[in-house]
């Protein structure tokens, strides 16, 4: 191949080569109107193509969907159930991170409290904050009610710690103007009575 | 960090303008220089193959550059450098190699070699063709100048692809016969790509899209462009053909 310098520069030179193509090649001293045999030529800065952008944005949002599904599992997956007893009967499936997944009324009034409450992304303590608050804005709890609050799991271990977390910290938030208490102290206050009479 | 910011001005407006990248390649010559020697582990000077690589991969780094590749120097530092590496690399697989027209001794060298077996050629002939050719070059660019054209607008906008490269070459050599065609051109300052593609039989749209290469070639067919219209004769096939 053939080579027809047409331009010199400083940084480069500007060659026409034999097949009609303008290169911009490194300017080994030439002078206009040199003809070589050799040049170097510049390189095109790398364009990422369309295709392989398209194959990363793919495997992006694969990755993604794995991520999602593999959490999902335990996200949306319920772990234990709190039921919330007030005269509203409200059922509350929470996941492994105690976030609720969903609720459900037991009873009218509990459908009643739910209607138009939206659970989601709150955990387990501030839906039963709410709710006993919202309890008390619609008439269901007057100072000194009772909330009985029941855990179910799938250990016994899990349900007594999380029971107690849940009936202390409902306990702290209605600051003693209700009193609440776990479906065990309901069961023992129960028999106490019986034994009594 | 206030340098840095001078130095990214200065990038910026060698992008656009080739006076400034001029000046741009000229400031940090010393800096090139210094990359290079390091490169090579050796002194070099400006005569240097491996400092003129390094000039075009400093040119390449000012093309490059954008703000998220970090600090200026050291884009073009790496860009120097792995030229620099190519070049060493390419050159090693030529080492060896005796080459009528260059190679194992370089390419200056294997010009002279080849000067050396051209007992019979004149060198007053080849000084004078070259001059004439100097001449013709700077016609050429003055004209394509004429048509708002530079030499680097036509290296920017010069096919890529075989395909395209063949397709534009079609439409000069229907040109070249339809001379109507290269009479309008000039007079109008115009490519009539209507009538081009539908003669050639190429997609408009490919002349379109390299319509500052098809204006240098038309200008290089037109006005007695001899020598540069012998360098590239064989593109066109008729005369591929010896027709």
């Amino acid at each position: 191949m053939r080579y027809l310098v047409m331009e010199c520069r400083r940084g480069y030179a500007v060659v026409l080569d034999s097949e009609g193509r303008f290169l911009r090649v490194a300017n080994m001293g030439y002078e206009l109107g040199q003809s070589v045999n050799e040049v170097v030529i510049e390189q095109e800065p790398a364009k990422k193509s369309l295709h392989a952008r398209a194959v990363r944005l793919l495997a992006a949002v694969a990755c993604l969907c794995l991520i999602l599904m593999g959490t999902g599992g335990l996200l949306l997956v319920p772990y234990g159930t709190v039921r919330m007893q007030i005269n509203p009967d409200v059922l509350i499936s929470v996941n492994r991170f105690q976030y609720v997944v969903k609720l459900e009324g037991m009873n009218g009034d509990g459908e009643t409290l739910l209607l138009n409450y939206s659970f989601i992304g709150k955990s387990a303590t501030t839906v039963l904050e709410e709710l006993s608050d919202r309890s008390g804005q619609m008439g269901f709890l007057e100072e000194g009610g009772e909330i009985t609050l029941t855990v179910k799991g799938p250990d016994n271990s899990w349900k007594k710690e999380t029971e107690e977390m849940f009936v202390t910290g409902l306990q702290h938030h209605c600051s003693g103007r209700v009193h609440v208490r776990s479906s065990e102290e309901e069961r023992e206050e129960e028999h106490h009575d019986t034994k009594h009479h | 960090m206030k340098e840095e910011h001078q130095i990214v001005r200065e990038v910026d407006a060698a992008k656009t303008d080739a006076g400034s990248e001029e000046q741009l390649i000229l400031k940090y010559l010393p800096y090139i220089k210094a990359v290079t020697s390091k490169c090579v582990r050796r002194a070099v000077d400006e005569s240097d193959d491996e400092v003129s690589i390094a000039m075009l991969a400093f040119h390449e780094a000012v093309k490059g550059y954008r703000k998220e590749k970090g600090a200026f120097l050291s884009y073009a530092s790496t860009v120097i450098k792995s030229r620099i590496i190519d070049y060493s690399r390419k050159e090693r697989r030529h080492s060896g190699n005796l080459s009528f027209n260059g190679g194992a001794y370089g390419q200056e060298d294997g010009l002279r070699l080849n000067k050396a077996l051209q007992f019979g050629r004149d060198d007053m002939e080849e000084y004078n063709l070259r001059l004439a050719a100097k001449e013709e070059i700077c016609d050429f660019s003055k004209q394509l100048l004429s048509f708002g054209l530079q030499l680097d607008d036509i290296v920017n906008n010069c096919p890529k692809q075989e395909r395209t490269l063949k397709a534009c070459h079609q439409a000069l050599s229907y040109a070249k016969k339809e001379k109507t065609l290269l009479e309008f051109f000039l007079r109008n300052q115009k490519i009539p790509l209507k009538q081009l593609a539908q003669g050639a039989g190429v997609e408009r749209k490919t002349l379109e899209r390299h319509r500052n290469y098809m204006a240098a070639l038309l200008l290089a067919y037109t006005n007695g462009f001899e020598i540069i219209r012998g360098h590239v004769s064989q593109i066109l096939p008729d005369e591929r053909r010896g027709v």
